[in-house]
C-alpha cells in the first residue's frame, strides 16, 4: 500500500476530485493563455495594418501630389518651347494651368513659375496659378502681381536650389502663407528645361499641411494614443495630438519631445509620462515622418479584462465544481459507504439483528440488502444450529444415561457369588464411544448350576442398545425356567425372529456349569469361540460349532455342546472387539495374538481373573496404540475349583 | 463400495467391490428392494469383496429371506478368506449357499 494514501475513501474522493479538477483547470488555463497572447499578437498586428495603410495612404497622396507637379512642369516645358507661336502666351498659361490641375489630390493650388525674364527680356514675372475652390478649379492670379513677387518667396527659392542640386521633386519646408492661405503649407515643385537642359523655371503644387495634420491627428487607435506628425529634414514638427505636450509645438525642433529620442526603430516601446507605450514609426517619401503612440493597457485593455474575467469564471466554476463533485460523491458513494461499514462492522461485533436501511437503486444499494439479508440468514443460521445442538445435547446426555443404565444392567458386583467356592467369576464391558450392544451376564440356576453368557448384538447405537435389553432378557428368563441350552437358545431365536422388522440379530454363547459335576453344556450360536485355560497352563479355543445367530431365521434349531471342566480350569469369554481391535496401519488385533496375551498372564498355581482380564485389556490397547476404540470390548472369565470340601 | 448389475433373464448377478459395512450397507439393501422383481436367482459375486462387518451380514440375510420369500434362491461366489470366516464363525456359512 503506498503510505501517502489518504485512509478514507472520503479523503480518496477528495483527492480525485482536485486531481481531476486541478487537470482540467490547468489544461483551460494554458489553452486560454495561449489564446490570449494570440489575441495579443493579433491585436498587435491590426495596429501596425491599420497604421501602415495610414502610411501607404499619406504616401499616396504625396506621390499624386508629386505626380501632379510633374505634370505641371511638362506643361509648363510646352509653354516655354512654343512661346514664340502661342498668340496669347498668359491666356494660354492660365488656360494650361486650370485644365492640369488635378482635383482630387490634396493640393490647395498649383502653379507654373517662370524664371524672370526668361520669356521675355522685357517681362520679369511670368506665372499661372490654380487653385481648388470648392471642388471648382480656378485660375489665381493674384500671385501673378509684383507685390506678390514670387521670384523673392521662400518656397521659389528652396525649390530652385533643391531642383538645381539635381533633385526631380523637391519639397519645401513647412512655412506659413501669409501671403496667400494663411496657414501652414508645404509646396512639392518640379524644374521646368529648356532643350538645353538648362532650368528656366518650375512649377509647384501646394499642400496646406492643417488638412493632413488634423487627418493624422485624429490617428487614435485608443483614446489615449496620440500621434506626431513632423518634417524630418527640416526638423519641424507639424502636428501633435499629445495632450500633455509643452504647449504650441508646431514648428518647434523634434529635440523639443521629451520622448522623441526613444523612439529610433520603426517599433519601439516607449516609457513615457510613467504609461508603457507602443510606438509606430513611420517615414514618408517626402522625407516626413509621423509617428503614433499607443498605451500598451489601453489597446489589450479589453482582452484584458475578458481574460481575468475568465480565470475568476474559471476559478469559480472550478471551485463550485469541485464542491458538487464532491458533494454528489459524497451522497452517493462515501455516506452509503460509510454506512455500510459501520454497519458491517456492528455485524462482526456479534449483532445480527441489525437494519440495513440503504435504499439506492445501485451496487451499493444492492450490497446493502445482500449485508442484510446475510446477516438475516446468519441469525437463522445460528439459531437453528443453536436448537439442533440443544437437541443434540440433550440426546447426548440421554444417550449417556442410557450406557448408564445398560451398563448397570449388567452384573458388576464381584465376587458375584462369595459363599460358593467352586467358582470365582470376573468380567468386565468397556463400551465404545458410541452406546453399543455387548453384554454378558451369569446367573444361578438351581442351587448347583451356574450359568454363564456372553453376547454381541449386530449393530450399534440405540437399536443395538434395545434389542441386547430384549436379548438378555429372553436368555435369562428362559435359562432360569431350567431349560436344556438348545431349548433356551431355540425359543429365544423365535422370539427374536417374531416382530424383527429390522432383521437384528445377535451372536451369544452360553455355557451352564455344573458345580457338582464340572460337566458344562453348552450352546453357540455364532459368536467367537472361547479360549479354554487348562489348569496345567495351556490355552486354546474351545472347539465349538459355530451355530447360526440368532434373531436370523425363525426355523433354526441349535446344537448343544458338553465338556468337562477339570479343577483349576478357566473359560474366557470375549466379543470381536477384542480380535478385530484395529490398529493404525489397519491391522487386526486376531486370533494368535490373544491367544499370547492369555499365555502371558497365566501363572503356575493362581489365576488370577481380574490381572487375565486387564491384561487382555492392556494388550490390546498397546495394540491398537493411539487408535480410538471402534466397539465395546466386553470379557468374562470363570475359574472353576472343583467341588467344595474337595482336596 | 461398487455394485455391478448383470440381468440375464430371470438371474440377477451383483459384484461386490469394496467394504460392506454399516456405510455401505444401504446401496446394497436399495439394489435389492429395487431390482429383484422378477428375479427367481439371486447370485452375490464377493470377488471383490475385501471385508463384511455385521451390519452387512444382515443385509445378506435379508437378501436370502427375500429370495426365500420368493420361493427363488440366492448362491454367494467367491468369499475371500477373512470373509469366509467371518461367515463360518458366524454360522452364515451353513445357512447361505456359499460356492467358490
Amino acid at each position: 500500500m503506498i503510505p501517502l494514501l489518504p485512509r478514507t475513501i472520503k479523503a480518496k474522493m477528495a483527492l480525485v476530485v482536485v486531481i481531476v479538477v486541478a487537470a482540467l483547470g490547468f489544461l483551460v488555463a494554458y489553452l486560454s493563455i495561449n489564446t490570449y497572447r494570440n489575441y495579443r499578437m493579433l491585436l498587435l498586428s491590426e495596429c501596425r495594418s491599420q497604421i501602415r495603410r495610414e502610411k501607404e495612404r499619406t504616401n499616396q497622396d504625396i506621390q499624386n501630389l508629386q505626380d501632379n507637379a510633374q505634370e505641371l512642369a511638362l506643361i509648363g516645358e510646352l509653354q516655354y518651347r512654343e512661346r514664340d507661336g502661342i498668340r496669347d502666351f498668359d491666356a494660354f498659361g492660365s488656360y494650361a494651368v486650370v485644365q492640369n490641375f488635378q482635383i482630387d489630390t490634396l493640393a490647395v493650388g498649383g502653379g507654373i513659375w517662370f524664371a524672370p525674364y526668361t520669356i521675355d527680356p522685357e517681362r520679369e514675372l511670368a506665372c499661372f496659378y490654380a487653385y481648388n475652390d470648392d471642388e471648382v478649379v480656378r485660375h489665381e492670379p493674384r500671385f501673378e502681381t509684383a507685390e506678390y513677387h514670387y521670384p523673392s518667396q521662400s518656397w521659389y527659392t528652396s525649390i530652385w536650389a533643391q531642383v538645381e542640386k539635381g533633385q526631380r521633386v523637391a519639397w519645401t519646408p513647412p512655412y506659413f502663407d501669409d501671403a496667400g492661405t494663411l496657414s501652414l503649407m508645404t509646396t512639392a515643385g518640379c524644374g521646368i528645361y529648356d532643350k538645353n537642359g538648362t532650368m528656366v523655371g518650375l512649377s509647384t503644387v501646394d499642400w496646406q499641411l492643417e488638412a493632413i495634420s488634423r487627418s493624422m491627428s485624429s490617428i487614435r487607435p485608443t483614446p489615449n494614443s496620440f500621434a506626431l506628425f513632423a518634417d524630418l529634414e527640416d526638423d519641424f514638427i507639424l502636428a501633435d495630438s499629445d495632450p500633455g505636450r509643452p504647449g504650441d509645438i508646431v514648428g518647434r525642433s523634434l529635440s523639443d519631445l521629451p520622448w522623441y529620442a526613444e523612439t529610433p526603430m520603426e517599433e519601439s516601446i516607449l516609457e513615457y509620462r510613467g504609461v508603457r507605450h507602443i510606438s509606430f514609426r513611420n517615414l514618408l517619401d517626402n522625407g516626413m515622418i509621423f509617428v503614433v503612440n499607443i498605451p500598451e493597457d489601453e489597446l489589450y485593455h479589453d482582452i484584458n479584462r475578458d481574460f481575468h474575467r475568465m480565470i475568476l469564471m474559471l476559478a469559480a466554476v472550478g471551485l463550485a465544481t469541485t464542491i458538487a463533485v464532491y458533494a454528489m460523491l459524497n451522497r452517493f458513494i462515501n455516506r452509503p459507504v460509510a454506512y455500510l461499514s459501520r454497519k458491517a462492522k456492528e455485524i462482526g461485533d456479534g449483532n445480527l439483528d441489525v437494519e440495513i436501511a440503504l435504499h439506492s437503486n445501485d451496487e451499493l444499494g444492492r450490497f446493502g440488502g445482500t449485508l442484510g439479508a446475510m446477516a438475516a440468514n446468519l441469525r437463522d443460521h445460528i439459531r437453528d444450529l443453536k436448537a439442533v445442538t440443544t437437541e443434540k445435547e440433550r440426546i447426548g446426555a440421554e444417550l449417556d444415561i442410557a450406557r448408564e443404565i445398560q451398563s448397570s444392567m449388567l452384573p458388576s458386583i464381584f465376587p458375584p457369588f462369595p459363599d460358593r467356592e467352586e467358582i470365582d467369576i470376573f468380567a468386565s464391558m468397556l463400551p465404545a464411544k458410541e452406546v453399543g450392544g455387548d453384554f454378558y451376564d451369569f446367573f444361578m440356576v438351581g442351587r448347583d448350576r451356574v450359568a454363564v453368557i456372553i453376547a454381541d448384538v449386530s449393530g450399534k447405537g440405540v437399536p443395538a442398545a434395545l434389542f441386547m435389553v430384549i436379548a438378555k432378557t429372553l436368555i435369562r428368563n428362559h435359562a432360569q425356567m431350567d431349560l436344556i441350552t438348545t431349548e433356551v437358545f431355540n425359543r429365544t431365536n423365535a422370539q427374536l425372529c417374531e416382530n424383527n422388522q429390522v432383521g437384528m440379530f445377535v451372536t451369544a454363547f452360553m455355557g451352564i456349569l455344573d458345580v457338582s459335576t464340572g460337566i458344562m453344556e453348552f450352546v453357540n450360536a455364532g459368536h467367537n469361540p472361547p479360549v479354554l485355560i487348562k489348569e496345567n497352563g495351556t490355552a486354546a479355543f474351545l472347539s465349538v460349532q459355530p451355530g447360526f445367530v440368532l434373531g436370523g431365521i425363525e426355523t433354526i434349531r441349535y446344537q448343544p455342546g458338553r465338556m468337562r471342566l477339570n479343577r483349576g480350569d478357566c473359560l474366557y469369554l470375549y466379543t470381536d472387539g477384542v480380535t478385530e481391535a484395529m490398529n493404525a496401519e489397519g491391522g487386526e488385533f486376531g486370533n494368535d495374538r490373544l491367544i499370547a496375551s492369555v499365555n502371558r498372564r497365566i501363572s503356575d498355581d493362581t489365576l488370577d481373573l481380574k490381572n487375565l482380564l486387564d491384561g487382555v485389556k492392556q494388550d490390546v490397547d498397546a495394540f491398537a496404540g493411539g487408535t480410538p476404540q471402534f466397539d465395546d470390548i466386553t470379557m468374562l472369565g470363570i475359574v472353576y475349583s472343583g467341588m467344595k470340601g474337595e482336596p | 463400495m461398487q455394485i455391478q448389475k448383470i440381468h440375464n433373464g430371470t438371474t440377477l448377478r451383483l459384484a461386490l467391490e469394496g467394504r460392506l459395512d454399516t456405510m455401505t450397507s444401504p446401496e446394497l439393501e436399495a439394489e435389492l428392494k429395487g431390482s429383484t422383481d422378477g428375479v427367481e436367482e439371486l447370485v452375490l459375486d464377493l470377488t471383490n469383496l475385501e471385508y463384511i462387518s455385521s451390519a452387512g451380514l444382515r443385509v445378506i440375510l435379508s437378501a436370502q429371506k427375500l429370495m426365500n420369500a420368493k420361493k427363488g434362491t440366492m448362491r454367494v461366489l467367491n468369499a475371500s478368506a477373512g470373509v469366509m470366516e467371518v461367515f463360518e464363525m458366524t454360522g452364515f456359512a451353513n445357512v447361505l449357499c456359499i460356492e467358490k
